[in-house]
């Protein structure tokens, strides 16, 4: 698997065949991106989170219906609807093809399920671009919000079982929820934990996520916090990669992504380029959580994932 | 250059699980139950999160006492007959069983990948203990040298042959580290074959599935037994933190503390309540009969005092104090002490500077209620000394702990449609710092004492230990320590009954009531600060909420004399807030000895919810009222 990536959207493949999965729900900039792309891609799928109470929602579907966008619903089934995409997708037809996902909207178990889609086919003639709109700055939630879910993202990316005596090392990708990260060391009570946090984003966004964790920050000490820039996400990309190369010798890996979605992106490739040892989970208030609308910035970035000699995924 | 957890100060590290029984031994102090544990029975062991279970388990092993410095090992390891075997589980090892096998916990193929890992788990460990017990050949260990295994090259080939035949493994030399490498091709095969099943696919099952873990173990105790000759030699098979475990598996290893097989002990730690899914089943063992319950909640203050004590000087000599020191000289003295700085110090009740004086006419001022109380229980405030010994620990010292919080939170006199005006929301934690104070915000957890205190020993160090740590200094990591607990409560899970229910809005229920009789309401010299738990409101999920806030050491059952390590019915249990929480709610670090029926409690707080529910309503109704009296006078104005 090779993986590059960078600043904006990637440039188009002329000689390929193309399609989009897109992500409706709540948020504005759910359809920002692929208003960008749309003409580039004729296979069009929706991921779909199926509210009816919210304004933007219904604005979000009603674009991607009137552009021809076949709608998944966002449950249980979607993983093996998506794989089933996915397939339909490739045999259309020989040569390279790409398929775009936007995870600016996505749930952490969707972009999983996007990415598990596309890597469980191996197939080298495949492209995924993963792409990806910050959002505009949105104040941090004041109360802590419960957690109701910690498991891992799925099966696919649990990771290995290992022997039980030894020791966890925890990266958690920061957020802005109020003390979840210092929640999580507790819970799982990691021997080692490093921070991966963002930079570079909207004003307001940096000193949230240093106040909500502040506390966080203060147990696993400076030297464990380690800085990515938001519109690079390769920084995070290789910053990830090498911590659990080195931290996964002596210890059991467990990344959990909060913050921006391009880390959860970057977590979940990492975890599958170190051959799937490392487990990616997902921690969440689920309905306590209440819905955010997002606007999107006009800012882009992206990874580019090409699976040759792909078969050991 | 990554810095893992065993660079670091071993009292720094987060918890003692993944620290290894080297590590562990450096920082241990022996609380009362250990001598207990010793003993060559099958024991459960029970405790909140951090209330040093694994601790005591790794204490037990080769590893832990090998390690230990202090004066009181010879004593401790003679005790012990038998060789432990320690096996952990955790969090992310249920997790991913979970998601390989699709979470369904009443289905076969979960009941059976499990029992597998754990049985393989249950090899590992039995490897690791018999390759340290080789590794204490030769050493001249006096206290330990009786567990020293002894093999030669031809004896431990021969052990790997038999132990590999037993457990359906294929080693591909005959070497006990062979085995090792073979047992982990085994948990990949187990791991491939479960999701295999999980895609719908019907792959051939490994040889581990099936296989009891129990017979496992009995097979690896047969074997060695036998190859150094001694059939009678007794093992101990540690499990800890069995709650982490699926119930199907929690009964098997409990359903093990019936085992007759003399040459076995099971010693294991959980939680002390066990929810409804995971009540042992009818075949399991009892308390009575087959094991020994040691129990590390609830407790007497003195014997939590005297380990924290301990566990303070602990702290001060790694990091190189004189650990001879009170607890006092570090911390100072607390107001939750029984009076005994008062009682050292002397003239508490003297005017116009003694403490007790002080406070009493501070609170007499503000406090109309207990102006009346004195007035009404002919205390002259002036002249205490007056008063009979027995009158003055009636009348003055037991309302103590209660006239402190008041005096310290309540504000000089609100106003009669304000009454919540009357607490002071900027007043601190100060009064719950201070040698027993800590300790007893700590209820004997050596988890929360070490984040607390540690610390506050460095700074008493690097100050020149000749003076308490300040007091604004200690009641910053007192909130800090709260804050971090208050997350953890927030992040786990756990701390959400099955129906949904949040632990932590049961214990503010609890909590603001209490908090509304100490503080709130007029001053009483006799307020229960503890409950009963009455069988009428006792629902299934009400049960699920308080055993969970048990089990994470937000409340304390109270019980008299031997208790039971499991909880199983809370009916008629008497329980009070756990301290640490208790500076949340501003209550005294103390205990009344009088209950209150828990409905009583829920039903007050509901209510006192309504009403101020309700004057919310009535002053948004009001501002909504000025709102559009102001909207329609612009509208006017246009």
């Amino acid at each position: 698997m090779i993986v590059t990536g960078g600043p904006g959207l990637p440039v188009r493949e002329q000689d390929a065949r193309h399609a989009v999965v897109a992500c409706c729900g709540y948020e504005s900039r759910g359809t920002y991106i692929a208003k960008h792309i749309l003409s580039e891609a004729d296979n069009r799928v929706c991921l779909d989170f199926e509210s009816t109470d919210s304004e933007v929602y219904l604005a979000n579907k009603e674009w991607f219906t009137r552009n021809d966008f076949r709608f998944i619903p966002s449950d249980a089934k979607a993983t093996a609807a998506l794989h089933d995409w996915v397939s339909g997708f490739l045999a259309q037809g020989e040569g390279k093809c790409v398929v775009h996902v936007d995870i600016s909207s996505m749930s952490r178990t969707l972009l999983a399920a996007c990415i598990e889609a596309v890597v469980a086919h191996k197939e080298d003639r495949c492209t995924l671009k993963l792409l990806y709109c910050p959002s505009r700055y949105v104040p941090r939630p004041k109360d802590v919000v419960p957690v109701v879910s910690s498991a891992p993202v799925s099966a696919f990316f649990a990771g290995t079982i290992r022997d039980s005596s030894e020791p966890i090392s925890l990266i958690i990708g920061v957020g802005y929820e109020p003390n979840r990260a210092l929640g999580c060391l507790d819970q799982f009570e990691a021997s080692n934990a490093y921070a991966f946090r963002a930079r570079g984003g909207e004003l307001g966004f940096e000193s949230d996520v240093d106040e909500a964790n502040r506390d966080f920050f203060a147990v696993i000490g400076r030297d464990h916090i380690l800085d990515y820039d938001v519109d690079d996400p390769m920084s995070a990309f290789y910053g990830l990669s090498s911590l659990v190369s080195g931290l996964g010798s002596a210890s059991r890996v467990v990344i959990i992504p909060f913050g921006p979605k391009i880390f959860a992106a970057a977590a979940l490739l990492v975890a599958i380029g170190e051959g799937r040892h490392a487990a990616v989970w997902r921690v969440s208030g689920e309905a306590f959580e209440s819905p955010t609308e997002r606007p999107p910035t006009d800012r882009f970035c992206h990874f580019s994932v090409s699976f040759a000699h792909s078969s050991h995924y | 250059m990554i810095q893992s957890v065993h660079d670091r100060d071993v009292f720094e590290a987060f918890n003692a699980r993944f620290l290894d029984p080297r590590q562990v031994a450096a920082t241990f102090v022996p609380p009362p139950q250990f001598t207990q544990l010793l003993e060559s029975t099958h024991s459960v062991i029970s405790g909140t999160r951090g209330s040093g279970k694994t601790t005591l388990l790794k204490m037990l092993t080769l590893e832990g006492l090998d390690a230990w410095k202090s004066s009181k090992r010879a004593q401790f390891s003679r005790q012990i007959h038998y060789t432990s075997i320690f096996v952990g589980s955790d969090v992310l090892w249920t997790g991913q069983l979970d998601a390989f096998t699709g979470g369904d916990t009443s289905s076969t193929i979960v009941h059976q990948t499990q029992e597998a890992m754990f049985r393989l788990h249950v090899c590992f460990s039995a490897l690791d203990t018999l390759a340290f017990c080789r590794n204490l050949h030769g050493r001249k260990n006096p206290l330990l040298d009786r567990f020293a295994i002894s093999l030669d090259e031809n004896q431990a080939a021969q052990l790997s042959r038999e132990l590999a035949t037993a457990w359906g493994v294929r080693p591909v030399v005959d070497h006990l580290d062979a085995v090792r490498n073979a047992l982990h091709s085994e948990v990949a095969a187990i791991e491939r074959y479960a999701k295999s099943v999980m895609r719908g696919e019907s792959p051939a099952a490994p040889h581990s599935l099936g296989t009891s873990w129990l017979s496992g173990l009995k097979a690896f105790i047969d074997i060695v037994n036998h190859a150094i000759g001694d059939p009678g030699r007794l093992w101990a098979l540690l499990v800890d933190e069995l709650e982490i475990s699926r119930p199907h598996l929690r009964n098997q290893v409990f359903a093990a503390l019936r085992s007759t097989d003399k040459r076995l002990l099971i010693k294991l730690s959980l939680f002390p309540f066990q929810d409804a899914d995971a009540q042992f089943n009818a075949a399991s063992a009892t308390s009575q009969n087959d094991y020994q319950s040691i129990v590390l909640w609830g407790g007497n203050r003195t014997q939590k005092e005297l380990f924290c004590t301990n566990l303070l000087r602990m702290m001060l000599k790694q990091a190189g104090g004189d650990h001879e020191v009170s607890p006092e000289s570090v911390l100072g003295t607390s107001r939750f002490d029984g009076g005994s700085a008062h009682r050292k110090a002397g003239g508490a009740y003297d005017a116009p500077s003694g403490a007790v004086y002080r406070e009493f006419r501070s609170l007499k001022a503000k406090d109309p209620s207990f102006a009346q109380y004195l007035e009404r229980e002919k205390v002259n405030i002036e002249d205490m000394k007056a008063l009979s010994e027995e009158a003055r620990a009636a009348k003055i010292r037991k309302v103590l702990p209660i006239t402190g919080i008041r005096d310290r939170f309540l504000r000089p006199t609100p106003g009669p449609d304000a009454p919540q005006q009357r607490i002071r929301s900027t007043a601190g934690y100060d009064i719950y710092t201070g040698a027993s104070g800590l300790f007893a915000l700590s209820e004997g957890n050596p988890r929360i004492l070490i984040h607390l205190v540690r610390p506050l020993v460095l700074h008493f160090l690097e100050h020149g230990a000749r003076t308490p740590v300040p007091k604004s200094i200690q009641e910053q990591h007192v909130k800090t320590t709260l804050e971090r607990f208050r997350s953890y409560i927030a992040g786990t899970p756990y701390a959400r009954s099955r129906a949904g229910t949040s632990v932590w809005d049961f214990v503010d229920m609890i909590g603001s009531a209490l908090e509304r009789r100490i503080l709130r309401d007029d001053f009483r010299r006799d307020v229960p600060l503890e409950f009963t738990v009455d069988a009428s409101v006792l629902t299934a999920d009400l049960g699920d909420v308080l055993g969970r806030a048990i089990n994470l050491g937000l409340i304390v059952p109270i019980t008299k004399g031997h208790a039971g390590a499991i909880l199983d019915n809370l009916t008629g249990a008497r329980c009070r807030l756990a301290f640490t929480v208790c500076p949340y709610f501003r209550l005294p670090l103390v205990t009344t000895g009088m209950a209150t029926p828990m409905v009583t409690l829920l039903k007050q707080e509901s209510s006192a919810m309504q009403i101020e529910a309700n004057r919310f309503r009535r002053r948004l109704a009001e501002h909504a009222q000025q709102l559009e009296l102001a909207l329609d006078d612009r509208g006017e104005d246009n």
